[in-house]
């Protein structure tokens, strides 16, 4: 795994140590502790970008494949059925012209022509691929340093309960 | 041999178990809550369908100009073929039925009727329960006051 992230994200780094007062180690936990809170928290929102992208990827392919079909078909017209409501279908005759709308959300649908809708489907596909893609190795590197701050969590942990044990004695 | 619900006197249970009870009772109303908010939603689906039927898929509106959805983001013009076309009916586990516009409109209102009366015996149910509920918190509190003054005398 390597060490630093190309989207900026700091590594965690490995806390060596060979001797340490218990203020020294109380603070040293409390860092280690803001620290895991933090990777968590980059971690839950990778994980929702992830579950938003997995959701929209497939939605962008069938759409392009639709536009490509259309430009395959044009001139053509065909029957088609198509979704009134959730439970309920009608049939519409659709005749391939060169126009399409497509829907960008925010209550905005504009008007493109075929190729100029695969040109943009296909760029929207391959950055959300890519996107999705980054994504995953954020996951990866934020899973590896939240590792790394825990393993230091337990090793500074483990020498406070040894020096508790030795002021016992 | 499991045996049949026995009736429990509420006056001769503890504190805690009353308290047992009304958990139990509670959770059972929950459930029957949600199931409340299902069961309308559904309703109101199957209410927005009967709409469509009876609104959209109209003979006058044969041959009309409309913006077919390929897709949840990708519409086309088209035309709308109703003439003698049936409607696709989803009746769940993935299977489809063609339905004339009569037929369909028939088979959404029998789902509304349905459902308006399992609401209903959903909603009778709510109702008992949340008596039940009262009448095991009346109970509580009079043990409640019983115990206290009890203390208070010794």
């Amino acid at each position: 795994m390597s060490s630093s992230n190309p989207r900026g994200i700091p590594p965690a780094q490995f806390f060596e140590f060979k001797e340490l007062s218990m203020e020294e180690a109380q603070g040293h936990l409390e860092k280690f502790q803001e620290a895991i809170a933090k990777y968590k928290f980059m971690e839950t929102s990778v994980v929702r970008r992830v579950a938003s992208l997995d959701d929209k990827i497939p939605d962008i392919r069938k759409t392009l494949q639709s536009v490509q079909f259309l430009k395959e078909r044009q001139g053509d017209s065909f029957t088609v059925t198509y979704e009134l409501n959730d439970t309920l279908n009608a049939k519409a005759e659709v005749e391939a012209k060169d126009n399409v709308y497509l829907w960008l959300g925010a209550n905005v649908m504009l008007e493109y022509t075929v190729e100029e809708a695969e040109a943009l489907l296909t760029q929207k596909l391959n950055s959300a691929e890519e996107t999705l893609k980054a994504c995953k190795e954020d996951l990866e590197f934020l899973r590896a340093q939240v590792t790394t701050m825990e393993v230091n969590t337990a090793r500074v942990y483990n020498y406070t309960v040894l020096l508790r044990k030795k002021t016992k004695m | 041999m499991a045996e049949g619900n026995k009736a429990v006197d509420l006056t001769s249970l503890s504190l805690e178990q009353l308290s047992e009870v009304i958990k139990q009772l509670d959770s059972e109303l929950e459930y029957l809550s949600t199931s409340y908010g299902q069961l309308g939603r559904a309703q109101l689906k199957f209410r927005e369908c009967l709409a469509n039927v009876n609104d959209a898929v109209r003979a006058e509106n044969d041959g009309k100009e409309v913006l077919v959805p390929l897709t949840s983001s990708l519409y086309v013009p088209g035309k709308l073929n109703l003439g003698n076309s049936k409607l696709l009916v989803d009746i769940g586990t993935g299977y489809y039925v063609e339905k004339s516009a009569g037929e369909a409109t028939e088979y959404y209102k029998r789902k509304c009727e349905y459902l308006a009366s399992s609401i209903e015996n959903l909603n009778n149910a709510i109702d008992a329960k949340s008596v039940q509920i009262r009448a095991v918190q009346n109970i509580m509190q009079q043990k409640a006051t019983a115990t206290t003054a009890a203390t208070k005398s010794s």
